[in-house]
């Protein structure tokens, strides 16, 4: 568990390191597109946790974020023939503008309201994902899209397009560790613990909430142009409620305003049903389920999530446990108004 | 013109299916502010209740009380495990929380039912009615007369018992009712158990007219009475009913119009029209809470 700076460099320099050597390490196909899946739906559990960790509003549709960004991605470097990098940044442009267009509505009422409109958001996306041919392709989607790369060198094989995806990773957490740890951050999180008080003394709120969802769509839009180029396929089945669901899960079972638990959510929620898809086929139906149990679990006793904000979890449930049986107040005061 | 009015007879039926999904739901965010997730799931659950007693052969009555039942037991079970624990935490807390109560029961649904649509038993017969130049479906004015009943009965229940008085009492200030001696946990408990109910019984007939029952019911639920109860002003008991019947016959509208893909689209526009015009809704009750 990273407690400091120096820790969570270190941890950081591991995971990447264990990271980059696998594809060399693992032979086959299979390891190494675990990983870049893994790394794909870190990115979208980072975009998730900016909006709903940091800033604590609840978004549920993040997937038709990541699905603006990837066939954004997709057309421009497949009919508009932009190379990969330019095509990645307009993915997350578009992306947060279209994330900042919906969230200003919304927010100028309770962010309670974003969860409806997100949803229905994501529905709509896949609607218009489907039924645009002309645009989309419809229900086949964009096949053939070309490969990521970078001034003419183009990402070839399993480990080649996981050291390209590694990297982008990396620089993104990196930019949000130093966003969060900023000003902005700050703002973010006292929106999160006490919105009242945050407008009393002077924080533009819907401004920073704006803020944060367009980051968190900006940050989705990039994984997503990362999805679609690595698969060379873009569907709408790609990007659906369900998807959105998932990434929720992830930022919260990792743990909410983390940045090692965002990728560890990922990690557990990519990981786990890919071990049990072929020995146990009921566990893969009852997956949302046992997730959802979770969720109730960790919202009574770590609001956090596991890496959350906070005392390491280990101290926490000792702590918890210690304060309960003196009869204490819970942990985590800032989640218990 | 013949066309127009059957058509808003329609709606007016499937409307008041609405608004009877949408009561429980605004009710429980009136006292709590808490957007209801597991609401769908419940009523999902319970339509598959009824799909079952229907098939093992219990009297069609019978089956659909008893499934209303189950949807009481349900929401009362999912109010203690899931919601009252977290029910002083940041409001952030107990949506993530009412979302997973809501992933189980659809899972534990999928795996009991299976994934697949089922169709649902015509318990009222679907026969033209002619009256002068209109043909109504009596399946319709049926619904209709069966949904505006419950209403009635809810709406006394809210406005003219002690239970009701209660109630309000804990929507207006949820520590001044406790600290006057109203026993705050138990009229939660009954709210939900009260939106449980009525919510089955709107789902069954949803169930009804539309022939299937299906996993997906729970989210679609969801956001039918979401948009149902924003429409006529969250957390406003004749606002939900309102709300219901002029969803219903704007998506009747729609069908007729667009055609059958853009029924559910209704809802979501509904919504971020509803957001973007009126926050507050039509009837304007409550104020939606500005941040």
């Amino acid at each position: 568990m990273a407690t400091g700076p120096a820790a969570s460099r270190i941890g950081l320099l591991v995971a990447v390191i264990v990271l980059a050597l696998a594809p060399v390490i693992l032979p086959g196909r299979f390891w190494p597109h675990i990983l870049s899946i893994t790394l794909i739906y870190a990115v979208f559990a980072l975009g998730q946790n900016v909006i709903t960790g940091w800033c604590g509003m609840l978004t549920l549709g993040q997937a038709g974020f990541a699905g603006v960004g990837a066939y954004t991605s997709a057309l421009l470097t497949k009919d508009g023939g932009v190379p990969w990098i330019f095509a990645f940044l307009a993915a997350g442009a578009l992306s947060g503008v279209a994330g900042a267009l919906l969230a200003i509505p919304c927010l100028r009422v309770k962010s309670d309201f974003l969860s409806l409109v997100t949803i229905a958001f994501n529905q709509l996306f896949f609607v218009v994902a489907n039924n645009w041919m002309d645009l989309t392709r419809g229900p086949m989607g964009i096949t053939g899209v070309p490969g990521m790369g970078l001034f003419g060198w183009t990402a070839r094989g399993p480990a080649q397009q996981l050291w390209l995806m590694l990297a982008v990773v990396v620089l993104l957490y990196i930019g949000v560790g130093r966003l969060t740890a900023g000003p902005i951050g700050r703002a973010w999180n006292m929106i999160r613990d006490d919105e009242t008080a945050a407008g009393a003394v002077g924080v533009d709120v819907t401004g920073y909430k704006v803020l944060a969802f367009a980051t968190g769509s900006l940050l989705c839009g990039l994984g997503g142009s990362l999805y679609g180029h690595y698969l060379q396929l873009v569907s709408p089945d790609m990007f659906k409620l369900d998807d959105s669901l998932l990434m929720m899960q992830m930022a919260i079972l990792g743990g909410l305003a983390s940045l090692p638990g965002s990728a560890l959510g990922a990690l557990l929620m990519v990981l786990i049903p890919e071990m049990l898809r072929s020995s146990s086929p009921w566990l893969i139906t009852l997956r949302p389920g046992i997730a959802g149990a979770i969720l109730v679990i960790l919202m009574i006793w770590r609001p956090h999530g596991l890496l959350g904000t906070g005392v390491p979890p280990q101290l926490a449930i000792a702590g918890h446990a210690l304060r309960r049986a003196f009869g204490l107040k819970p942990s985590h005061p800032e989640l218990r108004s | 013109m013949a066309y127009a009015l059957e058509q808003l007879s329609n709606g007016l039926a499937i409307g008041s299916i609405y608004a009877l999904i949408a009561l429980g739901y605004s009710l429980v965010y009136s006292i709590l502010n808490l957007i209801n997730f597991a609401h769908g799931y419940v009523i999902m659950v319970g339509a598959f209740v009824a799909l079952s007693l229907l098939q093992a052969g219990v009297p069609p009555a019978f089956a659909v009380l008893l499934a209303c039942l189950s949807g009481v037991a349900i929401a009362v079970v999912v109010e203690r495990v899931a919601y009252r624990p977290v029910r002083s935490s940041n409001r952030i807390v107990p949506m993530i929380s009412a979302l997973g109560a809501g992933f189980v029961l659809s899972s534990l649904a999928q795996l009991i039912w299976g994934p697949e649509v089922h169709p649902f038993p015509q318990l009222i017969p679907r026969v033209p009615l002619t009256v002068g130049a209109l043909t109504l479906s009596s399946q319709s004015v049926v619904i209709l007369a069966i949904a505006i009943g419950l209403v009635l009965a809810a709406s006394w229940f809210l406005h003219r018992t002690k239970f009701g008085v209660a109630a309000q009492c804990v929507r207006q200030d949820l520590e001044a009712a406790r600290l006057v001696g109203i026993p705050v946990n138990a009229v939660i408990v009954a709210i939900y158990a009260l939106g449980g109910f009525l919510g089955v019984a709107g789902g069954v007939l949803f169930a009804m007219y539309f022939n299937a029952v299906f996993i997906q019911m729970g989210l679609l639920a969801t956001t039918k009475a979401w948009a149902a109860a924003m429409l006529g002003g969250i957390g406003s008991f004749q606002g939900a009913f309102w709300g219901g019947l002029i969803l219903g016959i704007a998506e009747t509208g729609a069908v007729a119009t667009f055609g059958a893909a853009y029924r559910d689209g209704v809802s979501l526009a509904v919504i971020v029209l509803v957001l973007l015009l009126r926050p507050n809704g039509l009837f304007g009750a409550r104020l939606a809470e500005r941040s």
